[in-house]
């Protein structure tokens, strides 16, 4: 009996270790990369500075993630460069503002249309979570701003929505994000009019993960929240809500010393003086420069009296106050507890995507750069102020691949940034540089002709296609 | 004394090339000063009974009773190779990048003086300290370093004194060495029009020679015809330098870039530094009491605690200057042993083992010096014809692999493998 009790204690101790070595809930399916599908929008896709392009599809998230899991066709809806639309180049950074302009009138063309099989990387830019489950690229485009659907034309084919076709690969690895343009539409038109409502969100994230987990139950799954920091995009973080002296980039100071904040729509047609808090988007900058938001009282006042628009408020859409950021940073925070608990229902992974962009908010060393959420410099977010650059892509992914490799146990090796070092010290013996050709860069020469064609335009106007 | 006016004589000219750039003791600290006490693992202080004693034990010098000299050098090979971190959002998945390949020589000389019966006067040059990590580019670590050279060679004379009866000697002398230090890396930055990581500018730091005067003291002691006790200590000295940072922009092909690089650097002027080198303290214990070997085990320690930062100076534009590397260095000790075997009148063999722990911080490691413990054997020959000797050992070190586990001051994480084999030769002369 003293041995049988002895069995016993121990059988329970075992059970009881292991239960508490379990851990929370284990990932389903397994990290299996043979049919790897991405669900996405134009994060997912590698839209940047305004275009989705060959250059930079490379560099999608799923493409880094396909790449670095070793996945040996990984297709893509591939765009010859300029892309849709022509992508967005720095011209000039010496002088302030800095010029910037689409690389080209025309778009470039779809160049794997004849792919006979739905692509690996189904992201639809402009899409959100209900997108995915609806679209099926069969829908005409309500406008020219319907990015969702014109994208989808030629990323679907008219052959089933995003998760019909991930299903129709048999896949065994699904890496979805989406969720972002439920809330980012919201903040380019800048108002909260237009985030998605919470039980749609729900109702719809949870119906993708059902089809999917039905669809393919033993693959392995990774989802990723969504940033709650808008300030974190270069379109809302590059201008201030306050009059800015554009020779010495320093605040305007009013006869009492004191900034002097622009004059917006705070809503509803209430015209009034934006506070510290609030927000004005990248875009409104050229209606700033022509006078826009600049309060009337500074009307007679050289240099304003220069400008035609002064004492003209800027629009509700051009800025975000405090209490409409509030309202959207609230939703997100609903979307993500959305996203947590769909995930844990299904055993699946949350890359923190938030997390990366707080980070990046804050600024972050890695290796021998200093990366931030700064406009044009900060290496992150592409001259569109809210896409991000290869670079930013390469960290995106980097924040999934962690995901994977904590939840699966597998040990898919990061992305480095160092794979973007160029100007490798190429040295000729003589000591001249060799500087590799980048076959995206603009020359001095294709940047003056641009300027000599439109001298006015500094900055085009950026066609959402998020 | 004209056997002191040819000493002379052979050693200027050998002083004259004599600069040593490659780091295998603790820290850059080198104990290659001769290839018998090579073979016997470093462990030299109690025995200390050819020229090199001037290096490892002064007092070792009295109880060489003949004028001598005695030249040679260690021949150093070594095959290394980083691996970055698998978390490392900036080396992940790189591998493969090493130093260039080169052969270092670490050079020595002596000339030993008798008078009298009880002592001996000494001059020898040799190398105490030396680094040299020259990374084969392109290389994604040249941010922080992709050479750096320290140079030492000090000239040092020494006198012993020992007992009539010989159980007793001391020695020592002044030490005057001369040090330069070449630091090169690349600045990058995004370039803004291609978001590429871009090389924009060189920075390279040659000092000129520097010099200082220190002190060694050695003591040695026969307690009994079989068993030998030997003490020695080298000072420890901090080297100021004084030289020329040249700053070259590295173009990236845009213009607008360049421009605004260009008017951020500073200008090429000159550069100051200081370079904290720990002293050296021997305790050697020997006895010829087994068998027919002579056996000697030593305690070294090194004082690199004193090794706190390394510090850029530049002088026009100080507020450009690089922030101040910590390095918090430990003090090390190493563990040595060695015997020699005379197997025939002329013929002597010797085998030697060493432990070396590092003195470098984790958070420290980086390209510019990636230390570790090491671990060493050696295996060595004596000839001796009419008055000439001839000592050559092979000595294979191992460096434990060294990772820099997420704490990289730099930012730079990875996992550090070195091996070396040296081959060292000493010709001597006994008039």
């Amino acid at each position: 009996m003293t041995r049988i009790r002895s069995f016993t204690h121990i059988a329970v101790a075992l059970t009881l270790t292991a239960l508490v070595a379990s851990p929370v809930f284990a990932a389903r399916g397994s990290a299996n990369f043979t049919s790897f599908v991405a669900i996405g929008d134009s994060y997912g896709a590698g839209v940047e500075s305004a275009s989705l392009n060959q250059n930079h599809q490379p560099f999608s998230w799923p493409a880094v993630i396909a790449r670095q899991a070793g996945v040996a066709d990984f297709q893509q809806p591939l765009v010859s460069f300029p892309g849709v639309g022509p992508e967005l180049q720095l011209v000039d950074i010496v002088h302030f503002p800095p010029t910037i302009l689409p690389a080209g009138t025309a778009n470039g063309q779809p160049i794997n249309l004849s792919l006979a099989r739905p692509y690996n990387n189904l992201s639809i830019p402009g899409a959100n979570v209900t997108d995915v489950i609806t679209l099926t690229g069969n829908e005409p485009p309500r406008s020219a701003q319907d990015t969702a659907r014109i994208f989808a034309q030629f990323i679907l084919r008219k052959s089933g929505t995003e998760v019909q076709q991930a299903l129709a690969q048999k896949p065994t690895f699904i890496a979805i994000w989406i969720g972002g343009n439920d809330a980012l539409g919201a903040v380019l038109a800048g108002t909260p009019a237009l985030l998605t409502p919470l039980d749609t969100f729900k109702t719809s994230y949870n119906a993708m993960l059902d089809q999917l987990v039905a669809g393919a139950p033993s693959a392995g799954m990774v989802v990723g929240n969504i940033p709650n920091n808008v300030l974190a995009l270069p379109f809302l973080n590059s201008v201030a809500p306050f009059l800015i002296d554009p020779a010495t980039r320093k605040p305007v100071l009013g006869p009492n010393g004191q900034k002097i904040f622009f004059v917006a729509d705070l809503g509803g047609g209430n015209i009034g003086q934006l506070d510290a808090n609030s927000v004005v988007l990248l875009r409104a900058a050229a209606k700033i420069a022509s006078g826009f938001g600049i309060p009337s009282a500074l009307k007679q006042i050289p240099p304003f009296n220069q400008l035609p628009n002064v004492g003209m408020p800027l629009a509700d859409t051009d800025v975000l106050t405090s209490a409409e950021l509030a309202v959207i940073g609230k939703r997100v925070d609903d979307f993500n507890a959305v996203i947590a608990q769909a995930a844990q229902q299904r055993d699946i992974p949350v890359a923190d995507i938030k997390g990366l962009f707080d980070r990046l908010a804050a600024g972050m060393f890695v290796g021998p750069v200093f990366l931030n959420s700064s406009f044009i410099t900060g290496g992150v977010f592409s001259l569109d102020g809210f896409h991000m650059t290869d670079i930013g892509y390469t960290l995106f992914a980097d924040e999934y691949i962690k995901t994977i490799n904590n939840a699966y146990h597998t040990s898919i090796p990061l992305a480095p940034l160092s794979g973007f070092m160029a100007n490798n010290l190429l040295r000729t013996s003589s000591g001249a540089v060799v500087v590799p050709d980048m076959a995206y860069d603009v020359s001095e020469e294709a940047a003056a002709q641009m300027l000599m064609f439109a001298p006015q335009l500094r900055r085009r106007q950026a066609v959402i296609t998020h | 004394m004209r056997a002191i006016r040819n000493t002379f004589r052979l050693l200027i000219p050998i002083a004259l090339f004599m600069t040593t750039s490659v780091a295998f003791g603790s820290g850059f600290a080198l104990f290659e000063a001769g290839a018998k006490a090579v073979a016997m693992g470093g462990a030299f202080a109690a025995t200390a009974d050819d020229p090199s004693a001037i290096f490892y034990n002064a007092a070792g010098l009295a109880q060489q009773r003949r004028t001598a000299v005695m030249f040679g050098g260690t021949a150093i090979n070594f095959q290394n190779n980083f691996a970055g971190d698998a978390s490392d959002l900036f080396t992940a998945g790189t591998s493969g990048s090493k130093y260039r390949a080169h052969t270092f020589v670490v050079p020595n000389a002596y000339a030993v003086v008798p008078f009298g019966g009880n002592l001996t006067f000494g001059v020898g040059v040799f190398a105490p300290f030396g680094l040299r990590t020259n990374w084969d580019q392109p290389w994604i670590g040249r941010y922080i370093s992709s050479d750096a050279n320290i140079k030492t060679v000090s000239l040092e004379p020494a006198l012993a004194w020992q007992s009539s009866d010989g159980r007793f000697a001391i020695g020592g002398g002044p030490e005057y060495r001369r040090a330069k230090v070449i630091l090169s890396r690349n600045s990058l930055a995004i370039n803004p029009f291609n978001n590429r990581i871009t090389d924009v500018a060189n920075t390279y730091l040659a000092s000129d020679w520097s010099h200082k005067w220190g002190w060694n003291v050695g003591l040695l002691v026969k307690p009994t015809p079989t068993w030998r006790i030997g003490l020695s200590y080298r000072a420890p000295m901090t080297m100021d330098f004084k030289g020329t940072a040249t700053i070259t922009q590295i173009p990236s092909g845009n213009a607008q870039f360049d421009a605004i690089v260009g008017s951020q650097l500073p200008p090429t002027q000159p550069v100051t530094t200081s370079i904290s080198m720990s002293d050296f303290a021997y305790l050697g214990v020997a006895t010829s009491a087994v068998g027919k070997w002579d056996i000697e085990a030593d305690i070294v320690r090194n004082s690199w605690s004193r090794f706190k930062t390394l510090a850029i100076n530049l002088v026009n534009t100080p507020a450009l200057s690089p922030p101040t590397r910590v390095s918090n260095w430990k003090n090390t000790f190493s563990y040595r042993l060695g015997g020699n075997r005379p197997v025939t009148p002329d013929w002597d063999i010797r085998l030697g083992a060493l432990y070396d722990k590092n003195p470098q911080p984790t958070f420290d490691i980086s390209p510019i010096l990636a230390d570790s413990d090491r671990v060493g054997v050696s295996f060595g020959v004596g000839y001796k014809l009419g008055p000439w000797v001839l000592d050559a050992t092979e000595f294979a070190l191992h460096f434990k692999k060294r990772g820099t586990n997420g704490q990289s001051q730099d930012n730079f994480n990875g996992t550090y493998k070195t091996d070396a084999n040296l081959v060292t030769v000493n010709l001597g002369y006994r008039f």
